[in-house]
C-alpha cells in the first residue's frame, strides 16, 4: 500500500495499481484511471471501498469499529469487538435468529461510529463485506440516529463453558475502543489525535464489557437476557420476544 | 535509570507524545510507534505535572502531598514510572 499525507490531504493506493487523494474533509478523488486490479491482485473496488472509504470516514471524525452489531430496539446498539476468530459474527447471527430477527444485525465486520453532540452515534450505511445483499441492514432516512449503547469486548471462555462478564471502565474500556478501530495504521498525527479523542470519549460514554462466551448458540439466550436486563445495558423492545 | 538519576534531574513530556484523560487515568499515545499506553491514577497526577520539565524531586513532593506516603515509597514509584516512560520514549529527560 502507498500511503502520502500532505497538508490538505492524503494520497493513498496500492503499489503499482490505482490511487486516490482523501482530503482533509473526508471527500474521495480517483487520482487515475480505473485500474481493474493491483499487481497483487486486490481488487480496486474493494480496496475503494475498504480501506480509502475507512480513511475517508476517520477525516470526517467517524471511525469504523471492527464489529459486528446488533439493534437491540428502535434505537440502540451493542457491538461485539474481538480478535478474529473470537466469534463476533457468529454471536450477532445467534442473537438475531433467537430473537427471531427481532434483534437485527446492522453490521457484520465494519461499524462506522462518531461522536455527535456529545452521544455516541452509529451510522449503519457501511457496505458489509460478510453480508449478502438482501442481509444488508437498510435503515429510513427518516428513521431516529441510532446511538452505541454498549461494546463487549469478546474472549474464551473458561474451560467450564459458562458466560462471563466484567464492566471494563477507564484506559481499559478506551483501550478496547482504540484497540479495535479500523485503518489506524493509516493515521497521521493528525487523525490519531483525533482517534485518541475518540477512543476516550467514547469509553466514557458507552458501557464497555469483557464477555467470555462458548460460542454455542445455546448460550444466545442467557447473553440475550444479560444485554435487555441482568447488565442493564439497554431496555428491550416490548415488541421483541425478550422484551417487556 | 532508577537508581542513578540524580534528585534534581529535569523530566517532560516528549513532545511527539498525544494523551488523554478519563476519569482519573490517562492514556498516552506514541504516534511513532503507534503503541497505546494506560496509566493509573498515581500516573496520571505525574503525567500532568510533567506538561512542564519538572524536577524528580518535585515529582516526588507532589506524591508525599497528595498522598501522605513516605518519602522512599514516593521516590520509588517516581523512579518505577519515569524509568518505564523513559524505557519507551515517552519522555525527555534533562541534565541537572
Amino acid at each position: 500500500m502507498e500511503l502520502h499525507y500532505q497538508r490538505d490531504g492524503c494520497c493513498v493506493g496500492v503499489h503499482g495499481g490505482p490511487r486516490w487523494f482523501v482530503s482533509r474533509q473526508g471527500e474521495v478523488t480517483a487520482q487515475d484511471s480505473a485500474v481493474p486490479a493491483s499487481a497483487e491482485g486486490i481488487a480496486a473496488d474493494s480496496f475503494r471501498h475498504g480501506p480509502v472509504e475507512v480513511l475517508a470516514r476517520a477525516m470526517r471524525g467517524q471511525f469504523c469499529l471492527h464489529a459486528s452489531a446488533v439493534l437491540v430496539n428502535a434505537t440502540d446498539v451493542v457491538a461485539f469487538v474481538g480478535e478474529s476468530g473470537m466469534g463476533k459474527s457468529t454471536l450477532a447471527r445467534l442473537i438475531q435468529e433467537a430473537t427471531g430477527g427481532g434483534w437485527p444485525r446492522v453490521a457484520d465486520d465494519v461499524l462506522p461510529v462518531q461522536m455527535a453532540q456529545g452521544e455516541v452515534v452509529v451510522d449503519p450505511s457501511f457496505l458489509q463485506p460478510k453480508l449478502q445483499p438482501h442481509e444488508q441492514f437498510v435503515r429510513s432516512s427518516d428513521a431516529a440516529s441510532l446511538a452505541l449503547a454498549a461494546m463487549c469486548l469478546l474472549e474464551p471462555a473458561a474451560d467450564d463453558g459458562t458466560v462471563r462478564w466484567r464492566r471494563a471502565r477507564g484506559v481499559e474500556a478506551a483501550a478496547v475502543v482504540a484497540g479495535n478501530t479500523m485503518g489506524a495504521r493509516l493515521f497521521d498525527r493528525q487523525l490519531l489525535e483525533a482517534h485518541l479523542s475518540f477512543s476516550t470519549a467514547v469509553a466514557a460514554k458507552v458501557q464497555v464489557y469483557r464477555l467470555q462466551y462458548p460460542r454455542q448458540f445455546s448460550v444466545a439466550p442467557q447473553i440475550i437476557a444479560w444485554i435487555a436486563a441482568d447488565a442493564g445495558l439497554v431496555h428491550a423492545s416490548r415488541e421483541g420476544p425478550y422484551g417487556g | 535509570m532508577e537508581g542513578e538519576r540524580a534528585a534534581e534531574t529535569w523530566v517532560r513530556r516528549a513532545a511527539s507524545v498525544l494523551s488523554r484523560e478519563i476519569l482519573d487515568e490517562a492514556v498516552l499515545l506514541d504516534p511513532e510507534g503507534g503503541l497505546y499506553f494506560g496509566v493509573n491514577p498515581t500516573g496520571s497526577l505525574l503525567w500532568s505535572a510533567m506538561a512542564e520539565a519538572v524536577t524528580l524531586s518535585e515529582l516526588v513532593r507532589l506524591l508525599v502531598t497528595r498522598f501522605g506516603i513516605p518519602d522512599e515509597q514516593a521516590w520509588g514509584d517516581v523512579r518505577r514510572f519515569v524509568g518505564e516512560l523513559e524505557r519507551h520514549g515517552l519522555v525527555e529527560i534533562l541534565a541537572p
